[in-house]
């Protein structure tokens, strides 16, 4: 009886620890890497602290305007992929059978090409627009990868929502509007909470159409590249580790939204 | 209090699908309807019709005379308490009971004493700070109830409200809501499958079936006088027991029979049967109504008391009654069992013969065809 117990526990703890392994120890290099002594590091010798490369990020001048740029980029996709793709996911989420599915699908068809393909003739037209190496030029890009995936998340939220909640609002003596406005956009916040920290994370670290579409104004992650591609690993991690630290930020302040069980009590037990 | 009616109403879905058809029907002032029916009847969507939540295809809804079809549910002075009990899960029980107050602008400290009253009288003053998830479901079911309460509307419309709730919770829950109909003298509208439920809450009962409305009257007038087969056959447990039967002329009166068994006709039916010219008649009998003979050494067979051969299948207890089930075909390629109730044990092995006694005064005669009641002849009416 005791083995019914011990080979669960061997496969779950083995497994987790797999993949634990592979997703710490890159994390682990980089940390490692951005605070290394160059030439102990260099020399294989023990590893030796240092703020140097902080230091050497702060004072660069590279930091500052990067930072700006992805953050701003960031949340205006945020921001605006998920004001843009909840209107259409909520009437999605309304039509029934599998109507529904196949405009989901048509949606994601846009990302079905590469984007290194595509990249190219879409920063042409940004180009056109007289936007090439702003934030907005680069917002419309990132927006046409991010919107697909905000609209899939809140899709699922929207249907996830009990019918019957928006009939009592209307009992209750809410408009239309104001059944939206009152009853479904709070009981679906976490849903959008997670549709903004989607957005957020997926034009953060976006590198192509940033690479495309920047000259003089970097991103974060062009940052990272342009030091890895002069050779400087240490400068390289200390950004990587920037860019890293929002993520971390983001994930675990947003984390309660993920939650299940934010909807229970609406119906049924 | 409200006067609600339909005048021709019927609800057609996509392709011509005909989900609510023909319905006529007027609620006085203040009754406490019950409509029930078998799932798919079209009662769901009658109250909907009423809350304004589906528009009608065809007909009108008039609520105290006033045609509603054009008048969006916020605007209809109708509550509805749903089956999922659809409470507001970012608001309290304070915020779900506020909510429609708030909506009419109502000052604070009136919607206050409004739901603390409300709140009062369905004891849930202690949790008026909770959330919906931290309640229990008979908790959550008197919430939603408070809900649609507090704001006095002239009808209550329930949408199968107790079918969530453990079997003593919904037995509690029904006379509470029966109590709240006695105190607030309204509508209540009550959609339910249960015809239990429906027996006991209603004062007036709506049977449907597949979209059409077969019988609106009391429980008692639903029990005594069934419009047609499926009424009777659906309220009262366990359901009646039906049987074709010929329809038998003899030099001393009329027989009802099938196979082994033959029914004289008493008077009253006979009084039935006289304009009734097919051969065949379908015969109804309650379970009550039927004795086994041998538990049953005092009755005699008579005019109103006979029997008719059967086999034993099986028997089911209640605790108090205990129900036989009997195998009574007339002959072998036309089964036909028969469930008798009797408060009384005895032991049988299966496919044994088993005689039942028939209270002949107690019978029911439907169309054979129509399946609708062979109606009572009115004297002196040609």
């Amino acid at each position: 009886m005791k083995t019914n117990r011990i080979l669960p526990a061997i496969f779950l703890y083995g497994s987790l620890g797999l993949i634990l392994l592979f997703t710490c120890i890159p994390i682990y290099l980089m940390v490692k890497i951005a605070f290394a002594d160059p030439g102990a590091f260099m020399n294989d010798q023990a590893f030796e602290f240092t703020f140097e490369h902080l230091k050497a990020v702060f004072l660069s001048g590279n930091l500052w305007p990067a930072l700006r740029k992805s953050f701003t980029v960031a949340c205006a996709t945020a921001f605006l992929s998920t004001l843009i793709a909840a209107p259409g996911a909520y009437v999605l989420a309304k039509i029934p059978g599998r109507t529904g599915y196949f405009f989901l699908m048509a949606i994601f068809f846009t990302r079905m090409f590469p984007e290194v393909g595509i990249a190219l003739p879409i920063s042409l037209n940004v180009a056109r627009l007289g936007l090439f190496d702003t934030d907005a030029g680069l917002v419309l890009a990132h927006l046409i990868r991010v919107l697909p995936l905000v609209a899939w998340v809140l899709i699922g939220t929207f249907k996830s929502l009990p019918k019957d909640i928006e009939e009592a609002g209307r009992m209750d003596g809410c408009s239309k509007a104001q059944v939206l406005w009152r009853i479904v956009l709070p009981v679906a916040r976490p849903g959008i909470m997670v549709g903004l920290i989607f957005g957020f994370l997926n034009s953060w670290d976006e590198f192509i159409y940033a690479a495309y579409l920047s000259l003089m104004n970097k991103t974060l992650p062009l940052t990272v590249f342009y030091y890895v591609n002069r050779g400087g690993w240490f400068l390289s991690s200390m950004y990587a580790l920037i860019v890293t630290i929002p993520v971390l930020f983001f994930t675990y302040f947003f984390q309660r939204y993920l939650q299940s069980g934010y909807l229970s009590g609406a119906v049924k037990g | 209090m409200a006067h609600l009616q339909f005048r021709h109403v019927a609800k057609i879905y996509g392709k011509g699908v005909r989900a609510v058809d023909g319905l006529d029907f007027t609620i006085p002032h203040g009754e406490f309807t019950v409509i029930v029916g078998p799932s798919g009847c079209g009662k769901s969507t009658v109250l909907r019709m009423m809350a304004g939540l589906e528009d009608l295809t065809e007909g009108e809804f008039f609520m105290d005379g006033v045609v509603m079809n054009p008048v969006p549910p916020q605007k209809r002075e109708t509550a509805m308490v749903f089956q999922s009990y659809a409470l507001y899960p970012h608001l309290s029980v304070y915020g779900n009971m506020a909510f429609p107050l708030k909506l009419r602008k109502m000052p604070k400290d009136v919607i206050d004493r409004r739901v603390v009253d409300v709140a009062r009288s369905l004891d849930l003053e202690s949790l008026l700070q909770r959330m919906p998830r931290e309640l229990s479901g008979g908790q959550r079911q008197r919430v939603a109830l408070g809900r649609a309460m507090v704001r006095e509307p002239k009808v209550f419309l329930f949408d199968e409200p107790l079918s969530n709730l453990d079997a003593k919770l919904r037995a509690e829950t029904r006379i509470e809501i029966a109590q709240l109909h006695r105190r607030l003298k309204t509508n209540f509208v009550y959609v339910t499958h249960d015809q239990v439920e429906a027996v006991t809450m209603g004062e007036k009962i709506m049977v449907m079936k597949d979209g059409r409305l077969r019988q609106y009257a009391t429980p008692g007038d639903l029990m005594r006088r069934p419009a047609d087969c499926f009424v009777a056959g659906f309220i009262g447990t366990p359901p009646m027991n039906f049987l074709t039967m010929h329809i038998e002329q003899s030099k001393d009166g009329l027989y009802l029979t099938s196979g082994r068994l033959r029914i004289m006709a008493t008077p009253g039916h006979v009084r039935r049967l006289v304009r009734y010219k097919k051969n065949e008649v379908i015969v109804g009998i309650r379970p009550k109504d039927l004795y086994l003979k041998r538990l049953r050494d005092d009755l005699k067979p008579d005019e109103d008391m006979q029997s008719m051969a059967g086999r034993f299948i099986l028997k089911e207890s209640l605790g108090d009654d205990v129900l036989y089930y009997l195998d009574v075909s007339p002959d072998f390629d036309k089964k036909q069992t028969m469930i008798v109730k009797d408060d009384a044990a005895a032991d049988a092995d299966a496919g044994e013969p088993l005689d039942v006694c028939v209270d002949a005064k107690k019978i029911y005669l439907f169309d054979a065809d129509t399946e609708k009641a062979i109606p009572v002849q009115e004297e002196g009416v040609e």
